[in-house]
């Protein structure tokens, strides 16, 4: 199997692993909610979350394993980006509702969808800019 | 860095693309760095190098 099928297998296994974790997620958070009243499947429920978000993170790696140094070279610039501006806007957010700037208080969910944007539009700069 | 990666790319009668596969790096790596826009690593110098029966000197022009 040359480099290319092996990048687009890998890119399905991460692509499953992904939708699992989400979908775990959203499943506990909605039967914590609706379906159970028990703190004991909660428990169980944040634990096979947890195994299936550790499955996630080590496909990501097997994912990146694939990418030859341009690929990486572009994933790497896109992810200090990404940090750089989490920790900036985040900690300006929440300062600037610590002063009375703003009124809605920081919630961690805007960061996760703040990261994710910045890393993908990161993402299509920067191998734009390669092109 | 300069680069005669083109040029010899051409005398073999290559395309990026098999010349990429031959290298083990993608295409867009392989034409970012005929664009002279990315430096390739030591090793795929080498190979490529080596591909091209010469050496890294001839194949990479280093400016300080």
């Amino acid at each position: 199997m040359n480099k290319q099928n092996k990048q687009k297998k890998q890119t399905k296994i991460m692509l499953g692993w992904t939708i699992s974790w989400v979908a775990s997620l959203a499943f506990l958070s909605f039967g914590e909610n609706s379906l159970w009243d028990s703190l004991l499947i909660t428990k169980i429920g944040l634990i096979i979350n947890l195994v299936i978000g550790i499955g996630m993170i080590i496909a990501n790696k097997n994912l990146f394993k694939t990418y030859d140094e341009l690929q990486k070279k572009i994933q790497f610039e896109a992810m200090a980006i990404t940090l750089g501006l989490a920790v900036v806007v985040g900690l300006t957010y929440e300062v600037s509702f610590d002063f009375g700037v703003i009124n809605s208080e920081p919630e961690f969910e805007y960061l996760i969808v703040f990261i994710s944007f910045s890393y993908v539009v990161s993402t299509i700069i920067n191998s734009r800019k390669y092109r | 860095m300069k680069n005669r990666v083109k040029e010899l790319r051409k005398n073999q009668k290559l395309t990026q693309e098999e010349l990429a596969e031959l290298i083990g790096i993608s295409r867009q790596a392989i034409n970012a760095i005929e664009k002279e826009k990315f430096d390739p690593s030591l090793p795929t110098a080498f190979k490529m190098a080596g591909l091209f029966k010469t050496t890294i000197e001839d194949l990479f022009i280093f400016n300080k």
